[in-house]
Formats: C-alpha cells, structure tokens, sequence
C-alpha cells in the first residue's frame, strides 16, 4: 500500500468514528427517571441486629435452612456476605469511639443504572417499573461478568449446581410487591428499620428523619446518588466507612464508564468493513486498471517498435538485394567488358 | 561465555539479599522513644519548628521529648545545679524565660538554627565526652529531625477548676499578695502588669486575655500579651519549682509535662482534690457576685422618637450561687469577660464586641458552650433523663409553653417600673432590687415536681392489639413511672421544667394533649405500617419506644438498682421473648 492510500484510509476510519452518535448514559444529574420506582430505607440507628429479615428473606424465598438458626446472633461475631441461598445478611461493626455496635443489612441495591446489566452481554438484567433489578436465568450464560462488575460485591453463583448454576441475588420480591405486598423483610423488621415506598417518597423521609433529629444522623443518603442512585438507601449516625460501606464510588452510574466506548462498536463493526473496504476496492481497482493499461501500453509499444523493425529490415532486405543485385550486375558487366575485351584482342592477333 | 552467564544470576541473587537486609533494618529502627506510662503514650512530646517563621523548612519538625530530658539531666545531680535555668535563661529580671537559650528570637534563620544546634548537639557531645549516655551528635540528623513522633501523645490539656482554685486559693490566703500570686491587672501609670490583690481588682480567668498565640494589639492595655500555653507554664511552673525548692516538707505542684497532663496525673490530681479539700468547704470563687439575680434587658430605644416606650421581655430569675456549683469554673458561662452578659456584648440587638450575637441567641443557642439551653440539654443526656428526652425531637424542646418555666414576670408586674429597673445604671441598689425580686420568683416555684396520684397511673398495661407470634406484653406501667420520677425527684432542672403532673407522661403519650386517659397508641399508628408523614406504624412505634428507652438509658439486661431480688433485669432488644412470650403454635 503506498502512503496516500493509508492516510486516506486513516482519515475515512476517524470521520465515520465521528459521526457515529455516543450513547449518551445518563449521568447522575439526569437520572430523574424512576422517582415511583420502589425504594427502601435502611435506617442504620433502629436496627437491633435481630436478623429476623434474613428468616423472611429464607422463608418467602423458599430458601433452604442455615445451619445455625436465625435466632442465633452468635454468627453476627463474623462478617458475612451473600451467598447463593443467602440473599441478606445483617453484619455487626463496632464503630471507631460508639458504645454500642451499629448493625448494617446486606442485599442488592437495585441501582437506578445496574452495573450488572450494564456488564450482561446477554440482557440477562434488567431494571423495571417495580424498582427491581431482575435476573432471568434462562437468558444467563454463566459468564459471571456481573459479579465482578458489582461495585457492592453482591451477585453470588451457584457453583454447587452442575448443569445449570444461576447467578442468585435479592430480587425485591417483585411477587409480592405486585401484588401490592411489602417486601419480606421490610414486613418482619420490629423496629421498622427498612420502610418501603416509591424513591422519591423514601428519599423525602430520610430527609426529614436527618432533619428532625441532627444530632442522631450523619446530614447524607447513602444511596441517593451513590453509582447513579440505587433504589435500596442508607442512613446512619456513623460514618458509613465504619459499617463497611465503601465511599469511594462516586455519582456516575457503571455504565457511563463504558459506554464511549462501546458506543463506538457499532461504528467500527458496521461502516468500517464497508466503508474501508470500498475505498481499499476502489483504490485496488483503480491500480489494476493502471497496470492492465500500462501493460497495453507496453504491449502496444512493443507492437509497433516490431513493426517498425520489420517494415526496416525488409527494407534494408529489398535495398541489401538491390545493391547486391547491382553489384552482380556491376560485376557481371565488368566481367562481360573484360571478357569482350580479351575476346578483342585475342581477335587481332 | 559460560562463566559470565553464571556471574549475572548470582549478583542478582546478592542484590535481592542486601535488599531484604535493608527493609528489615528500616523496619527495625523505628521506634525508639520509651514508653512514659503504662499504656506506652507520652504526655511529653513537643514538636520544634520555629524555624518556619523564617521560610520553609528544610528538615522534618524536631520531636523532643522534655521530660525525658529533664529527668535524665536530674540523674546528674550537681551537673543540673541550675535546673531549668541549664536551657532556659533567666532575663535580667531574674526571671525564667520559656525559649531555648536565647531571651528573643534572633534576625536570621541560620542564628536561631545555630542556637539550637549548639545548645542540643552540644550539651550531647559534651556528655558523651565524659562516657555518659546521650542523645544524637553531629551528622546523626534524622535522630533528632523525626518529623511525627513514633509514640502516641497521651497529653491532655488541664482546666482549673474550683477544687482546684480552692487549693490554689488556700495556700495564698496568709500571702501578701493573695489573689495577686496568680492573677494580675495592667497599672497605667507602670505600663505593665501589676499583680492584683483584691478580689475584686481580679479580671476573671487567664483565658479572657491570654489566647492560643502572643498576641499584639496596638494600643492595648497592655499590647505584648503571651499566649496562654507560655503564661500558664511561665507562672505556674515556675511557682512550683520555686515552692518545692522551699523544702521536701512544702507540698508542691508538679513540674513535668506528665505531672499535668497525663491522663494518670489527671485523675490523682482528682483524687488529691477529693481528699484534700475538706466536705462542706466553700468552693465558691468569690469576686463579689451576686446570689441571685434577675435577667432584665431592655432593646435600645429609638433614635428618632426619644419618648416612644419600650418594654422588656418576661425577666428570668438566675440562681447564680446554684448554677456556680454546676460549671467548671467563672469561664463556662462568662466566656470572654466577667462582666454581666448583655451590658457590652451580648446587647438585644447585638454588637461588634459581641460578634453580632444578639441575647436571645446567646441565652438559647442549642449548638453553643455556653448558653443556658445548651447546658440545659447536655443535662438532658444524663442516664436517667436520655429514656424520655431522647425520643424527643429537638423541636420539642421549642414547645413555646416552656418559655415561661424560666421567664417570669415578678408581682406586682408592672412594666414600666421593669423597663425602668433595666435602662438604670449598676448599683449596689439595683443589684439589691434584682435580687429581691429573683427571690420572689424563686422561692414561689414549687420544691418538688408535681405527680399524678398513684391510682391514677395504670399499674399494667396489656399491650396486645396486634399479638400473633407472640402473646400480648404485660407493661409494668406504674413500677416503671415511679422509678423514673424517684431518680429525677432531686434534679431542681427536672423539678422547674417539670411544671406539671402529667409531664413525665409525655415521653410516651406524646403529640396529642395529655391527658390522665391518654388514646389507644393505634389511634394515630396503624397496625398494617407506617404512615404517609413518616410516622411508624403501630409495631415500631411501641418497638422503638420501649427498646429506644432502654437503649438510651443503658439498661439493658440490668436491673435497677433497688428492684427486688426476684426480679427480670430488662431484657435485651433482641431478647424477644423476655418481653412477650412466644405464641403457642
């Protein structure tokens, strides 16, 4: 390929990148999407630690029994996470100068913008109207992606299972909550720890619960934009560094990391092979018709330089004859005349 | 070819060990200071770098541990004749100055550099010389310049408080000087500070003009004013030393960082205070403070309308002598001056000498340290108080009923002769007539706060409209109401606020107006959740009552104090059955 044809290839790839339209994922600003979504609070002050959520998460989800009973609050001495017939946990944490220990639930979030069905090549997630985050296993391929993009860590696999593992994660009780239900865990807390309502309506009462009381809440909603917003939120009287909360996820959902990129797939597979591959066509085409004309051109000039060879040496041939033709008869005259000649003067003698 | 190929793996294998030698060498060397107490903190650690008020510096800040140097220097005997004097020079006066071997500051960086480096790596170089055990010499710079200290400091700061100033107070009674010996006032006429014998002449608290850094304020009285860490170690130190070189037999304070402000050193010193100072023995400071008063302002007339009238709020009767015994000292309350609170900062409309921090605010403010409601809500934190007040909103405490709790209008009311009483200049008569009224309003609140009749408070309650999985609670209403009422019977806060039989009912059968028959909780919380306005439903709402109290008052699992053998200590909020029994299936 020579230099021209490269830079016109190069500038043809970067114009098509550029008019192909960035898929715009919205970043937190715009998220105002799904304010009737189903939401829930987590309020990290009246939780007792009594893990009664996790018996009605076990219970409505038909899950099977844990070896240690529910009533056993032994097992919050341990950190515990969900596992793929564990869709909750309540862990224990001693926070840094607090008397008393602060308990923290663990199950999905059901982020506004899942980074789980961001990473799903397959569409296996999807966020609905209920404010869940659902799975369908029949869709799932296994490939696991989802549970390395979670930035909580949540999705837990079937590794047991053989022929068909799941990934297996809270799924709000979707069921029950279109039948107008709470929950399973929401409907067993004593303290009233986890309310359920539409997000906006959730958000609303965080704000007046941090309001009313100032000095019993830290002045933050952990959730309410946290990796876009998620649907299950968080407020305590401890920093939430101290119930293993991870702060360092900033506002953007997971997907609008990736998404310029991926954008740009569509453009790179679709218009290039074309367009590329029409310019190279039409580049190779035009070489190919300027050697074939090149080398009629040769053949041409061949041609006629052999005619023109031709044409000459028949006539130099009809000349060369000519003059020998001449010569013979130059000689042969010569020779007559000397022959007369000699005829002569033999003849006076 | 062979050879060389051999020679480079094994260098490499030498270069990965000197390696590994050097982290573990670092990793050892760290930490070199010596634990001071028992838990390994210091109270001694000082950080030197005064160089960077000449430019940046050039080497981490010096850790420098004082006591350990003057208790090693103490070791040496007739080497520390001089004592502090050894690196704190006494001026011409005679007396100690708190720099390091110098009386002021030289001009240049490298002068003071060089004061330091010789008066330090000298004194350490010497004592080596002799075979002595020393600290860092010359070249050992990092020793020395350690940047943050490898232990944890244990420093506390100390407050004087009264049992302290009492003992101060006492050993100055047969002196000369008397309040003097510690507090002093600016003599115009000597333009420097005199010391001040007379209670009155004393201006209150070191704190009012020594501040955390010297201060110059041209035109001052006087200009030049130390900060409080060198005035305080100035004077005290320097008095301890000089009581304790009288002779073994002179009790004396301490004169080691750790003496003061070691937590350890703290609590003997509360102990001493507790043991030296006699029961019954008259804590008060006294500088001529009124023993009760009534708080009057009246808001400044208008420029325009001289005779236009103005009016005071209801005035507030203070019990000054009761409330000197709940502060630390004068400074909890009169935190800037001794001076009456609203006469020159704290006016009605608010001043500049105030910080435009009106009266009002400065006597109701919830998030300052030195008002009267926010000293009034710590109260409300105390253990026998949290279980009621913590499921108070803070709101609550704005129930515009309470304002009359403390303001009150004294008989026979009249408003002009008020009005007139507060735009009157001070005088020994004015205060007299504060005084008398305050007592008016103070000896008619009633001693004891006000309680339902015993039959009229429930004896138990059956707690059981949503009983499913577990059987109803049997409440022991009465048992638990009186118990509270008899462990606030002596609190004259509880008593005052209190105003009313019904008041303790109020924690509980809360919003609506109380009543001797308060409504059925599921009146306004529903059983089947919580409601639109955030309110809980009818579960949480008596969960979180019950086991919010309990919480807040840290019982529990106890059992209180002067229960009956045989009784439950109160079950733990997960105990679920030690409230309700569970439900036969």
């Amino acid at each position: 390929m020579n230099r021209r044809t490269f830079l016109g290839l190069m500038g043809a790839a970067g114009v098509t990148l550029g008019t192909g339209s960035v898929s715009h994922a919205a970043s937190a600003a715009d998220v105002k999407g799904l304010p009737d979504s189903g939401a829930v609070l987590f309020d990290a002050t009246r939780c007792i630690g009594c893990r009664k959520c996790e018996e009605a998460c076990n219970t409505v989800n038909e899950l099977p029994k844990p070896q240690a009973k529910f009533d056993d609050l032994k097992v919050l001495e341990t950190p515990r996470r969900t596992h793929a017939d564990v869709f909750t946990v309540v862990n224990k944490y001693q926070p840094a100068g607090a008397k008393a220990p602060v308990f923290r639930k663990i199950q999905c979030n059901h982020c506004l913008e899942p980074a789980c069905a961001s990473a799903c090549f397959v569409q296996a997630f999807k966020k609905n109207e209920t404010g869940a985050v659902s799975y369908d296993a029949s869709l799932c391929v296994g490939c696991r992606y989802c549970m390395i993009a979670c930035s909580f860590g949540i999705p837990a696999y079937e590794y047991n299972e053989a022929l068909t593992p799941r990934v297996r994660k809270c799924t709000f009780c979707e069921p029950r909550l279109k039948e107008g239900k709470l929950p399973g865990c929401v409907e067993a807390c004593p303290k009233e720890a986890l309310v359920f309502g539409k997000r906006s309506e959730i958000i609303r009462i965080a704000r007046q619960r941090i309001m009313d009381n100032p000095d019993k809440y830290l002045d933050h909603i952990y959730g309410e934009h946290e990796m876009g917003g998620t649907a299950w939120m968080t407020i305590s009287g401890v920093p939430f560094k101290e119930l293993g909360m991870r702060e360092d996820l900033g506002v953007e959902p997971a997907g609008s990391y990736t998404s310029g990129a991926l954008s740009a797939v569509p453009v790179v597979v679709g218009m290039w092979p074309v367009l590329l591959g029409g310019i190279y066509a039409v580049s190779k085409r035009k070489d190919r018709i300027a050697e074939e004309e090149k080398q009629k051109a040769v053949t041409d000039a061949i041609a006629r330089a052999s005619a023109d060879a031709e044409a000459k040496l028949s006539e130099e041939l009809t000349k060369a004859e000519v003059a020998n033709k001449r010569r013979i008869e130059v000689e042969v005259k010569k020779a007559l005349e000397a022959a007369a000649q000699s005829q002569t003067s033999g003849e006076e003698e | 070819m062979e050879e060389r190929k051999q020679r480079i793996p094994r260098s490499l294998v030498f270069l990965a060990l000197c390696g590994v030698a050097g982290l573990l060498a670092l990793a050892v060397s760290s930490g070199h200071a010596t634990p001071q107490e028992d838990d390994g903190f210091r109270a001694d650690i000082m950080s030197i770098s005064v160089l960077k008020d000449y430019g940046p510096l050039t080497q981490p800040k010096v850790v420098f541990l004082h006591d350990k140097h003057t208790s090693a220097l103490a070791k040496l005997g007739d080497k520390y004749k001089a004592q502090c004097n050894t690196c704190h020079l006494k001026d011409k006066d005679g007396k100690t100055g708190l720099a390091f071997m110098r009386e002021a500051n030289p001009a240049s960086g490298s002068d003071l550099k060089k004061i330091y480096h010789d008066g330090c790596i000298g004194c350490h170089t010497g004592l080596a010389s002799e075979g002595l055990k020393s600290g860092p010499l010359d070249v050992q710079c990092k020793s020395c310049h350690a940047g943050e200290p490898a232990v944890k400091s244990s420093w506390q700061p100390l407050a004087v408080d009264r049992l302290l100033h009492f003992r101060h107070a006492k050993t100055q009674e047969k002196a000369d000087n008397k309040c003097g010996a510690c507090h002093h006032v600016y003599d115009e006429a000597a333009k420097k500070t005199a010391p001040a014998p007379k209670e009155e002449q004393v201006p209150g608290s070191c704190a009012y003009c020594h501040k955390a850094t010297d201060t110059v304020t041209p035109g001052g009285k006087p200009e030049k004013v130390r900060s409080l860490r060198l005035a305080s170690h100035g004077e005290c130190v320097t008095c301890h030393l000089e009581t304790a070189a009288k002779g073994p037999n002179t009790p004396s304070g301490p004169a080691t960082c750790s003496g003061c402000h070691a937590p350890l050193s703290q609590k003997d010193i509360e102990a001493n205070n507790t043991k030296q100072v006699p029961a019954g023995a008259d804590l008060r400071i006294k500088r001529h403070q009124p023993d009760r008063t009534l708080i009057l302002a009246l808001a400044p007339k208008a420029k325009n309308d001289p005779a236009a009238k103005s009016f005071t709020m209801a005035p507030v009767p203070f019990d000054h002598k009761a409330h000197e015994a709940r502060g630390l000292s004068c400074a909890s309350c009169h935190h800037e001056t001794l001076a009456s609170c609203g006469t020159e900062c704290h006016t009605v409309a608010g001043s500049k000498e105030g910080g435009q921090v009106t009266l009002a605010q400065a006597m109701h403010s919830q998030t300052s340290d030195h008002s009267c409601v926010s000293c009034h809500a710590q109260e409300q934190k105390k253990p026998e108080c949290a279980g009621c007040h913590s499921q108070r909103k803070p709101a609550d405490t704005q129930d515009k009923a309470a304002c009359a709790t403390c303001h009150t209008t004294p008989a026979p009311a009249a408003p002009e002769a008020l009005a007139a009483l507060a735009a009157a200049p001070a005088s020994a008569a004015r205060a007299d007539e504060l005084a008398r009224l305050a007592s008016q309003l103070l000896d008619a609140r009633p001693k004891a706060a006000p309680m339902l009749a015993t039959e009229d408070i429930p004896e138990k309650v059956n707690i059981g409209s949503m009983a499913k999985d577990y059987e109803p609670a049997e409440f022991p209403h009465r048992r638990i109401v009186l118990a509270m009422a008899k462990a606030i019977k002596d609190s004259t806060l509880a008593t005052a606020f209190h105003a009313d039989e019904t008041a303790l009912c109020r924690a509980c059968h809360h919003v609506s107006p109380v009543s001797k028959t308060p409504p059925h909780c599921v009146s306004c919380h529903s059983a089947s959740g919580p409601g639109p306005d955030g309110r809980p439903g009818l579960k949480a709402a008596l969960h979180g009552q019950c086991m919010g109290c309990h919480k807040a008052m840290g019982i529990e699992g106890k059992k209180p104090a002067d229960a009956p053998a045989d009784a439950k200590p109160v079950p733990l909020n997960t105990d679920c059955a030690g409230c309700h029994k569970q439900a036969k299936k």
